[in-house]
């Protein structure tokens, strides 16, 4: 042991001595067992970070010197080393890995370990993936690839939030997103005022890899911020060689996913009579002379999306650099709706010594967004669902400009016509623009072969200006003056990251690797908000030209210290055991309680090396893992006092904030316990990779609403358990692999249930407080029940569950609300399918869930506007309600009594009952269709070009679903309404669909 | 400079966390600040919080009622699906919970002036709270208890009593040293603090009435009316000409002001209301039109006064032969809102005398009660007329108590307190002669006059479930179940 670190430390001088004698060496790797060549194979010069990977044809070149040894490392295939001596043409075939996992991924605080000696599950998804998603929201880009991820974007608008959790949601009230990572520097993802999710700024074709870290073991080394799991994100580097010059662009196609559907028969009014002021459909049947507009499909656009991404990489065995630039600008299909990124990258390596090395990386972005202004509960379609069909809604303005009516209301008062969606999409525009700059770097020194100092720096700064504006005429007795809503939010993450690594090799069988580490971190978020009313000059659209204005200001502070250590100790490669241990003080918590501790432990055992014979031909690889952690959690900044609002009515002053103050709160701690297996089966034709987990979240810091009798409206507490557990499953198989076609399948399933276990006092539920929409109905957590669950009113019904019925023949409702259904599927899975002959590749990704029940506000809102579409069918129908009538003497008898299906019947009882839009649904969807051809070579060389290749995208191309509204994607509020608790993931209430959409994709490389 | 971040985050390593960590203060807020901060809040809230309570119970005592006939809570009384009940968290965080940190700025720097109104507004609001909701929680609120006890309604009363009380000591002890009151801190009576002791006694005058028929307190009431009059002006909170914004607009207008995101269950929809035949006959002098009622409202397109049955919806009918209900005298976006009216303490007088037996006081007071709104509506010239009309009781002796309470009706148009005298008199045809139960009430009512709003389901039904239970506020007979002041009552049924 001790002669090969001589042997190595010779070398790394050997290689210091001989640097000026390097020279080209070139070669292909092929695959042992077939000779099938290999792409994207890793060939590193060892003892150096220098490297190049095999293009589509397994070739690869590097400049190397006679003395270094190049490393020869592939997924699933044993590492080869080879010394360069006197050789030009190095041919290596690998040989599929028997005994061991050489793949490294990326754990918490970007240590990058073995697959082999991972205790825990993580999973890893490489540039490819990423891009071929075409979704330039990479949270989006996880879908349906990663297990154990719930992703859910609020619509097909250009820049709509996405949220996404990992194994469930944690926290009652609290956020429930993952961390996210770049280069070991944490990053905000932050959506504010229904803004889109601030990770969605990262350029996804500046990533070269994503690892997921979902439970808390692989999290607890993050600490607090972690406590939902982690993304780590790593960007793209330089390699050393010859200058190389990338570019690609693409041009997208979109249109408008699956909608709900409204009738075609009705006006409006209200019991059968005409009525031209409503958007309520009660009316008469149209006639045939009247014309019914197409306005719900008239009003959206075919989008198009152009993006451009080009770098320049390259560098010297001391040096290498990367720098992308790239522009995107999508056009949605809501008019004038539009989202835009402009990004630089630029990323550094410097060797100053063979012992130490600095890379940074800075990156700039600014983003675009525009759109009509909405809610935040959702609601962008509900005029146009209900426009009045015998008007037509594009024809938006009268010939001087202004707001065309659909109706003078009778006061007079045009400020209370309502607002054409048009109109409010072309004058009530809302702009979101951000500046953001990601800073960081990362110093490494390595004094002894097994001991490194890593220390990182990084900080995320980024200023958000929103402006909304609602142009004179429009509707409401401010708004029809004019209107601006306009915040500046200046937001700052700095981070400091020092890490000590010992990795020792004792002896042959014996590896130990400790790790102690010391951790700062500093949020800082300031929000200065301006409003106002009453333009004076109908066109100036600044805050200097309203009549009225006010302001308030938000700052919030948060800082954390932590110090935190590792161990993990690999004896005789088939036991792995880790131990982690972190210790927090938080800003946040009062001073008695902030500081607070919390440990890991896991094992692994990888029995596949003690076996022999025909067992160990099957299982190639084999491991079992456990491991049980801790994860702390502080509080919201500034939560301990109850502090004092403006008042903005006559004369001014303070009144009451909303917030009771709490002196006493403590950290809330989330443990897991979470056992897997990773099987790669005869030669990794079969690899499967299980994963059981068990989560509670205790002592939780949620801030319910308390009764107002307090004088004070939320209270923030310790209070509340959480209980998670589920599977996650992920299967691939290798189906053919001969030299010209290689086709592999991934499937991948997750199932969480989740359950309530203690509340707050006396309260046996737990209202999501944003995003409500109905009343009968709302995205609620109940006490024993699912965390995403719906609480709302059902039909009155006796011990049996049969409906009641009164005399007359109509149901009663029992208004008392209760738990009605489960927001979260029961199981979500993907399957994914990469097949490539010769030099065309093509993969698809189909995903779905089941099981899912969702609230569909829309359809309540649809019925009780009689727009519904099955108004055509039942509408004045005469049915008998399936229930029974209760007797004199207390028994039931089955209901008679026809009733007519009208308006009466739908609004002063169907739509009462909570249940009849609670929907349990499935779905099944074709998510990515791609098809990539990489032009011969030898066409490419003449024209000095090295790679292209040319691709064809569908996004959203199919979608098999029973759910009744169209998408059953829906998240009304999104992660921007609050992004708290259990959210409105599953709840539809007229937002924009999904988008279909295709790609071109052209990429070059020189 | 990357060097200079590297030892300043260094430095951080090794010392100083404390100081690092010491950042948990809010920098844009204070947990204090002195009275005179605090007052405008109060009044501003109370004056929103009377609107809403008007806006609510215009419909059921049928000065209006629904274009459609169809609105769940003004039509038919179904609270069943109800998401906020606003009056609740008004009362309790907008109002007294200001009004309750007001007196605790104003006592720990002496200021009896701030105190005493505090305390004033502190008993006008949780008796007109209390007159809504019956039971609340009274001597656990502000306490920092997260399920506070619901105590039974003579206690509330006595507690406003006790802070009317507490109120005018303070006020008496009030000196030229405390912090100064002008008209920038208390719109209503620019720190005028003789008219806030007369407040302070019309409350208590508001408060006896309530409970006199059942402990004989007729007395009492003329008492407190008796030290009300001398310093008496009317506790008027005024909106200017030409508003600044939504929250200087009076929420009766025509402006359909929606300041913030909490004002949009309390908007008013008269555009979508008509007058009710009850409140039409009130106003019908033999054919001709009582000529307060074109002070009240505009005129429709068709010039006529058409009426409906409460919760009848006007089928067939156009809404271009009602009146128009804005931009009378209360329905302005600049009306006034009047906490407690002139005519109001006139009506007081006159039914505290008239049970008391001294008639001549009782017609005198009701006299006054009538000159006085047709003063206000800018009428003047025909209260004469009206007076010798038989729509007036002529003498004494002809009085009867549906002369008073069917004038404090007119007097009080959309004022909240008139929901109070109907539930005294159990809406009986005595006292309100042609008052009809609405024919969309829910059945289950099963023909119950309704008694009180329930409490806010958001809060006290999720939040204090276990008194919501022991109260039985859960039933969805809860709402027609009667008041303290109701069961008690000895009023003519």
């Amino acid at each position: 042991m001790k002669k090969t670190l001589v042997l190595l430390g010779l070398m790394l001088l050997m290689t210091v001595q001989l640097l000026g004698q390097a020279r080209q060496v070139t070669g292909t790797v092929t695959d042992a067992l077939d000779g099938t060549t290999l792409i994207g194979v890793t060939v590193l010069i060892k003892g150096t970070t220098t490297g190049a990977t095999t293009d589509i044809n397994g070739r690869y070149q590097i400049n190397a010197s006679p003395a270094d040894v190049l490393i020869f490392r592939f997924v699933g295939m044993e590492s080869v080393e080879e010394q360069v001596g006197e050789r030009s043409v190095i041919n290596v075939a690998l040989v599929p890995s028997a005994t061991t996992l050489q793949q490294v991924v990326v754990t918490a605080l970007g240590i990058e370990r073995e697959v082999r000696t991972l205790t825990y599950n993580v999973q890893n998804m490489n540039s490819e993936d990423i891009l071929s998603s075409r979704q330039e929201n990479l949270v989006n880009a996880l879908q349906g690839r990663v297990s154990g991820v719930q992703i859910t974007s609020t619509g097909g608008a250009p820049g709509a939030a996405s949220e996404i959790i990992l194994r469930g949601a944690t926290s009652v009230d609290g956020e429930n997103q993952p961390l996210f990572v770049i280069d070991g520097i944490p990053i905000s993802n932050a959506s504010v005022r229904g803004t889109t999710n601030r990770a969605a700024d990262i350029n996804p074709s500046d990533i070269e890899s994503m690892s997921i870290l979902k439970g808390a073991a692989a999290a607890a080394l993050y600490g607090i911020d972690a406590a939902n799991g982690a993304i780590i994100i790593t960007t793209k580097r330089g390699k050393e060689g010859a200058i190389s010059v990338g570019l690609s662009t693409s041009t997208t196609l979109s249109q408008v996913g699956l909608l709900h559907q409204v009738q075609n028969n009705y006006s409006t009014g209200s019991a059968g009579l005409f009525n031209p002021r409503t958007f309520s459909h009660w009316g008469p049947p149209l006639l045939r002379s009247d014309h019914a507009y197409d306005n719900l499909g008239n009003f959206f656009e075919t989008g198009m999306a152009n993006k451009v991404d080009a770098n320049v990489s390259g560098g010297t065995s001391n040096m290498t650099y990367y720098l992308a630039l790239s522009s995107l600008g999508d056009d949605g299909i809501v008019p004038n709706t539009f989202y835009g990124r402009n990004s630089a990258m630029l990323t550094g390596t410097l060797k100053i010594s063979p012992k130490i090395s600095l890379t940074t990386s800075s990156s700039i972005m600014k983003t675009n967004n525009q759109t009509g202004i909405f809610s935040a509960s959702g609601g962008w379609l509900m005029n146009v669902y209900r426009w009045p069909r015998w008007d037509n809604m594009v024809d938006y303005l009268n010939t001087d400009g202004s707001e065309r009516n659909v109706w003078i209301p009778l006061s007079g008062n045009l400020a209370e016509a309502p607002d054409n969606p048009m109109w409010s999409a072309y004058h009530q525009v809302r702009k979101d623009n951000v500046s953001r700059n990601i800073n960081s770097f990362n110093l490494t020194y390595q004094p002894l072969e097994w001991l490194t100092v890593n220390y990182t720096a990084g900080r995320d700064y980024f200023q958000q200006h929103y402006k909304a504006v609602s142009e004179p005429g429009s509707a409401g007795s401010a708004a029809y003056e004019g209107a601006i809503s306009e915040f500046d939010r200046e937001s700052e993450k700095i981070t400091s990251t020092l890490v000590v690594t010992a990795d020792y090799d004792f002896t042959d069988k014996l590896r130990v690797t400790a790790l102690a580490g010391h951790n700062l971190q500093s949020d800082f978020a300031r929000n200065t908000f301006v409003e106002g009313e009453r333009f004076r000059n109908p066109t100036l659209h600044s805050i200097n030209n309203l009549r009225e204005i006010r302001n308030s200001q938000s700052t919030a502070n948060r800082r954390i210290i932590g110090v935190f250590g590792d161990l993990t100790i690999d004896y005789g490669r088939f036991l792995v055991l880790g131990v982690t241990g972190r210790n927090d003080w938080s800003s946040t918590l009062p001073f008695a309680n902030r500081s607070f501790f919390y440990p890991s432990y896991s094992a692994a055992f990888i029995f596949s090396e003690l076996l022999d014979g025909q067992m160990a031909r099957v299982f190639s690889f084999a491991k079992l893992r456990a491991s049980f952690a801790q994860v702390g959690k502080d509080a919201p900044p500034h939560r301990l006092t109850q502090t004092l609002e403006q008042f903005y009515g006559i004369g001014g002053g303070w009144k009451n904030g909303a917030f009771a103050g709490n002196p006493i709160l403590r950290p809330e701690i989330t443990k897991e316990i979470e056992i897997g297996t990773d099987l790669r089966l005869w030669n990794g034709l079969f690899t499967i990779d299980f994963t059981y987990y068990q989560r509670e979240s205790n002592d939780q810091i949620i801030q319910p609403r308390v009764t107002p009798v307090t004088g004070a409206i939320l209270q923030t507490v310790n209070s509340g358990s959480v209980e998670n557990k589920g599977i996650e499953l992920l299967f691939g198989t290798r189906i053919l692999k001969t030299e010209d076609i290689h086709w592999e399948i991934t499937l991948n399933g997750f199932g969480n249930r989740s359950k309530l276990t203690k509340l707050f006092g006396d309260l046996v539920e737990f209202p999501v407080t944003y995003g409500q929409v109905s009343s009968q109905a709302i995205a609620s957590s109940w006490l024993g029940e699912a965390l995403f669950g719906i609480v709302g009113t059902d039909y009155e019904r006796n011990d049996e569950g049969q409906v009641i019925v009164n005399e007359d023949g109509y149901p009663f409702i029992d208004s008392e609300k209760r738990y009605i259904g489960n927001r979260e599927p029961k199981l979500y899975y993907g399957f994914s399918n990469d097949f490539r002959y010769g030099n065309l590749e093509f993969s698809f990704l189909v995903d779905g869930a089941y099981g899912a029940q969702l609230l569909n506000a829309t359809s309540q809102f649809l019925i009780s506007s009689g727009n519904h579409v099955m108004m055509e069918e039942y509408r004045n129908q005469e049915f008998v309600f399936e229930g029974v009538v209760e007797m004199p003497d207390g028994s039931y008898a089955a209901n008679t009594k026809p009733i007519v299906m009208n308006q009466t019947f739908f609004n002063n009882y169907y739509i009462l009952a909570g249940t009849n839009f609670v929907e349990e649904v499935a779905w099944v969807r074709l998510r990515n269709v791609s098809l990539t051809y990489y032009i011969p070579r030898q066409w490419l060389s003449r024209i000095r070009i090295q790679d292209a290749s040319l691709n064809v995208n569908f996004q959203n191309l199919l979608l098999l679903t029973n759910y009744s509204g169209g998408d059953p994607e829906v998240n009304n509020a999104g992660p921007g309404g609050g992004a708290s608790g259990a959210g409105t993931m599953g709840v539809d209430y007229f937002q924009v669909p999904p988008r279909k959409a295709v790609t071109f994709g052209l990429n070059l490389k020189f | 400079m990357k060097k200079y971040f590297i030892l300043f985050l260094s430095a951080f390593i090794f010392w100083g966390c404390e100081d690092f960590l010491d950042v948990n203060t809010s920098l844009d807020s204070d947990e204090t600040t002195t009275p005179n901060y605090m007052l405008p809040a109060v009044l501003g809230n109370m004056a929103y919080a009377h609107y809403a309570h008007g806006e609510t119970t215009a419909y059921i005592t049928q000065y209006v009622t629904t274009e459609y006939g169809t609105h769940a809570v003004k039509d038919r009384w179904d609270y069943r699906s109800v998401l906020r009940i606003n009056a609740w968290r008004r009362h309790y965080f907008d109002v007294a919970g200001n009004a309750n940190k007001m007196i605790l700025f104003a006592q720990e720097e002496g200021s009896k002036n701030y105190a005493g109104v505090g305390k004033i507004m502190m008993a006008f609001s949780f008796l007109t709270a209390t007159d809504l909701f019956g039971d609340m929680p009274v001597l656990d609120a502000f306490s920092g208890d997260y399920n506070p006890r619901y105590n039974a309604q003579d206690t509330v009363y006595m507690e406003v009593n006790k802070w009317l009380t507490e109120g005018l000591a303070d006020l008496d002890q009030a000196s030229a040293e405390n912090r100064a009151m002008t008209s920038n801190e208390d719109h209503i009576f620019a720190g005028n603090l003789t008219n806030w002791k007369s407040f302070a006694h019309a409350i208590r005058a508001r408060m006896l009435l309530h409970t006199a028929n059942f402990q004989g307190g007729y007395q009492a009431v003329l008492d407190a009316i008796d030290q009300a009059r001398p310093g008496w002006s009317e506790p008027l909170y005024a909106f200017p000409d030409q508003a600044a914004n939504d929250w200087e607009i009076n929420l009766w207008g025509p402006a359909r002001a929606n300041p913030q995101w909490d004002f949009a269950d309390i908007r008013n929809m008269l555009t979508n209301s008509v007058h009710t035949n009850f409140f039409m006959n009130a106003m019908n002098l033999s054919g001709a039109h009582d000529p307060r009622l074109y002070k009240l409202t505009t005129p429709g397109k068709n010039g006529n006064y058409f009426s409906i049955p409460a919760s009848a919806g006007i089928g067939a009918l156009s809404m271009d032969d009602f009146a128009v209900l804005y931009n009378g005298y209360w329905t302005s976006d600049n009306s006034p809102l009047i906490l407690i009216t002139d005519e109001e303490l006139y009506f007081i007088e006159a039914e505290a005398a008239f049970y008391a037996n001294d008639r001549g006081r009782a017609w005198q007071a009701y006299l006054n009660g009538i000159q006085r709104n047709f003063n206000r509506l800018g009428v003047p010239e025909a209260y004469i007329p009206y007076s010798n009309s038989p729509a007036v009781a002529q003498n004494a002796d002809e009085l009867e108590i549906f002369d008073i309470m069917m004038q404090k009706y007119i007097a009080l148009y959309f004022q909240p307190e008139v929901w109070v005298d109907m539930r005294r008199y159990k809406y009986s045809t005595q006292a309100y002669p042609g008052l009809q139960y609405p024919e969309n009430a829910l059945e289950l009512y099963d023909g119950q006059w309704i008694q009180r709003l329930p409490y806010d389901p958001q809060t006290e039904y999720i939040y204090n479930p276990n008194e919501i239970e022991r109260l039985g506020a859960r039933e969805d007979t809860w709402v027609v179940t009667p008041l303290w002041w109701v069961v008690n009552s000895t009023l003519s049924n």
